[in-house]
């Protein structure tokens, strides 16, 4: 898997590619809804587009599907260039976000809908049908219409009605965001269950971080119609590359700084209040140069006495606020000295937190949890 | 539905108003159907029902013929004028100048009928000229008389005057309609009439039904544009207009409009029922999606 911003990437195709897009850009009027993304999918990857809302994850989504025409770039689906072509001509099927299901036909008929438009003959199609319908969990439906089936049903039937079609590569546009938590849950592990049973291809679009988490091969993150970056999820969490990954993945504190030393692979970094040290990041910055430190909420203590100085975590002394209850575990707020707010989050330890508002206090973090973000 | 909060008498005044209003509206078009059925004809003493005076109409060759010609102008402008508002309906729901779009399709109803229908009159005369100047200049005959008064400069006018209630009518049903399922239908390889014919018209064809009526029901009402338009063939209205201003209103005439009138209240009447029985079942359906999702 790799991402590239030039048309240069074409160089890279190694044959099992599902899709793959170079530098391709959608306006409408004078918003730039796509601009210039190249990203590539293997083959039987279950792959997220994540982003805020807005962000233009789903028209890259509609630009794979041939709902919309690309103003400039391409898109390439096993190789093949798909640009010019419509929906129906793609080896692509789509899943709505809204049931996007035919109200005046029922379960089997929207189901065998595609099938009969490729003329198989009835007997076949019933039972690509029926085992279709076994996969989603839905045996025994085939007579009922959309308006008698649950939200996570009419999804299901959704999936089916795509997944029947045996098309090499299944797109999702915000599947589970009209379900609520629980079914959206359940939903993500039976998602990620036929995904592997069925071995095509997923891009799966969502807006919900913990389901991108949950379900994705690897996950890209969108905003503003750019690609931001590109990783396995655990990359994308605990080592954002980009600060707008930090601040939108997780739960991470961003503190500005200049870097006033670099020392083998830990720079130096003066906050105005303080210096912390970091690990040096890949983007490798000069001394002098702006920067932007995140930490993690999960990774840091409070203390009411100061801790050690030492190199292997990183201190500093705050004005503790209060104490937000989560259940899970409770979530603190914490003010700088320079004024900024600064969060930690602790698990639920049964014993009463002995912090009050305006106490002084200390928050620590192991330097190596803390993440170096030039962009 | 009824105010919790507010005063029993209140609700049934609203009701009282509305009957009235109705009543009022109603009362002189039942009032001719009445006094149609009357064998002594209107302002007479005694009342005694007959179908003699239809039965007359429907005898009249010069009346069945005006009903023949009606049903053909009315058949082609349901032909041309439902395609025509359904496609502009289709274009209203992807443009995003839609205030624009629906101004220019209804500014041809604002315009009065008469005036409407003498720029016709004088918009084809001058178009016979140009394809006249145009035959003579080829040195052949073949554009002579192509906007001569009749059938088709009638069937023009009448297309003019109906496709902006065909577009409104078939808009109303299309709101209902999430294009999400047409990009569905062709995710699933469905061409784009495919899509349309398959998964959008079952959906939207009771708005297409009614817009057939609606446009039929307008082509047998219409007059002024047909007056100057028709050239050599008379309409119902026309004829009935015609009889009214040479020898005031017959009973025959009565029995004219009384054909009329039951057509249309008919036609309007079945449409209304169904729809609000269709509409009740929507409601029912969307009711039973509304229950809190089960984990499934």
């Amino acid at each position: 898997m790799a991402m590239n911003k030039s048309d240069t990437a074409v160089e890279d195709i190694t044959g099992d590619l599902a899709v793959e897009t170079f530098g391709v850009s959608k306006s409408y009027g004078q918003v730039r809804a796509v601009d210039e993304i190249s990203v590539k999918v293997e083959s039987g990857q279950y792959f997220v587009l994540l982003g805020p809302s807005g962000g233009g994850k789903t028209t890259l989504l509609r630009l794979i599907g041939g709902f919309v025409r690309p103003d400039a770039g391409r898109v390439l689906l096993h190789g093949q260039d798909v640009s010019n072509l419509p929906p129906n001509k793609r080896s692509t099927s789509m899943v709505f976000q809204s049931y996007a299901l035919f109200p005046h036909m029922s379960v089997e008929k929207n189901v065998s809908y595609g099938l009969k438009l490729l003329k198989l003959p009835a007997p076949e199609i019933a039972e690509k049908v029926a085992s279709i319908l076994e996969l989603v969990g839905l045996k025994g439906y085939n007579g009922r219409m959309p308006h008698e089936l649950s939200g996570g049903q009419q999804q299901r039937v959704q999936l089916a009605r795509s997944l029947v079609l045996e098309s090499d590569i299944l797109l999702l546009d915000e599947p589970l965001a009209s379900l609520d938590a629980n079914l959206r849950k359940d939903m993500c592990h039976e998602l990620k269950r036929i995904q592997e049973q069925v071995g095509i291809t997923f891009i799966h679009v969502t807006h919900n971080q913990e389901e991108a988490l949950t379900i994705a091969d690897r996950i890209a993150i969108i905003a503003d119609g750019k690609m931001i970056e590109e990783g396995v999820p655990k990359e994308i969490y605990e080592w954002p590359r980009k600060k707008f990954t930090a601040d939108f993945i997780g739960q991470n504190n961003l503190i500005d700084g200049k870097i006033i030393g670099i020392d083998g692979n830990h720079v130096t970094i003066d906050l105005g209040f303080a210096t912390v040290t970091v690990p040096r990041s890949e983007q490798s910055p000069d001394k002098g140069a702006e920067v932007t430190v995140s930490v993690p909420a999960e990774m840091i203590e409070i203390t009411k006495e100061a801790p050690q100085d030492n190199e292997v975590s990183q201190f500093l002394q705050v004005v503790y606020e209060k104490e937000t209850y989560l259940g899970f575990g409770s979530q603190h707020q914490i003010l700088l000295p320079d004024g900024n707010g600064f969060v930690a989050m602790t698990k639920s330890s049964g014993e009463p937190f002995r912090l009050t508002h305006g106490d002084i206090a200390y928050i620590v973090w192991p330097t190596a949890s803390a993440r170096l973000h030039t962009s | 539905m009824q105010d919790d909060y507010g005063s029993i008498w209140s609700y049934r005044a609203k009701w009282a108003y509305l009957l009235a209003l109705v009543g009022m509206l109603l009362a002189p078009v039942f009032y001719v159907i009445y006094i149609s059925f009357n064998e002594y004809g209107f302002a007479a003493r005694i009342y005694e029902f007959t179908l003699e005076w239809y039965v007359v109409v429907l005898g009249d060759k010069i009346l069945v013929a005006s009903l023949e010609w009606t049903g053909y102008l009315a058949l082609a402008s349901v032909l041309s004028s439902v395609p025509m508002g359904l496609l502009a309906a289709k274009f209203y729901k992807r443009t995003r100048h839609k205030v624009a779009f629906v101004t220019l399709m209804l500014l041809p109803l604002f315009v009065p009928a008469d005036i409407m229908a003498s720029s016709l009159l004088v918009y084809f005369k001058n178009l016979n000229r140009v394809f006249e100047g145009l035959s003579d200049a080829l040195g052949s005959e073949l554009f002579y008389g192509w906007f001569d008064l009749g059938f088709l400069t009638a069937w023009i006018g009448q297309v003019l005057y109906t496709v902006p209630y065909a577009f409104v009518v078939i808009l109303i049903t299309m709101s209902r309609y999430r294009d999400q399922q047409t990009e569905a239908a062709r995710g699933c390889g469905a061409s784009a009439w495919q899509a349309f014919w398959q998964v959008e018209f079952p959906q939207i064809w009771v708005g297409v039904a009614s817009s057939c009526a609606f446009v039929a029901i307008l082509s047998f009402n219409e007059a002024p544009r047909t007056a100057l338009l028709k050239g050599g063939f008379d309409t119902f209205a026309n004829v009935l207009v015609a009889q009214m201003l040479n020898i005031g209103m017959s009973e025959e005439s009565y029995a004219m409009a009384g054909i009329m009138s039951i057509l249309s209240i008919a036609i309007i009447g079945s449409i209304l029922i169904y729809s609000m029985a269709r509409s009740e079942r929507l409601e029912r359906e969307r009711r039973v999606k509304a229950q809190p999702l089960m984990s499934q």
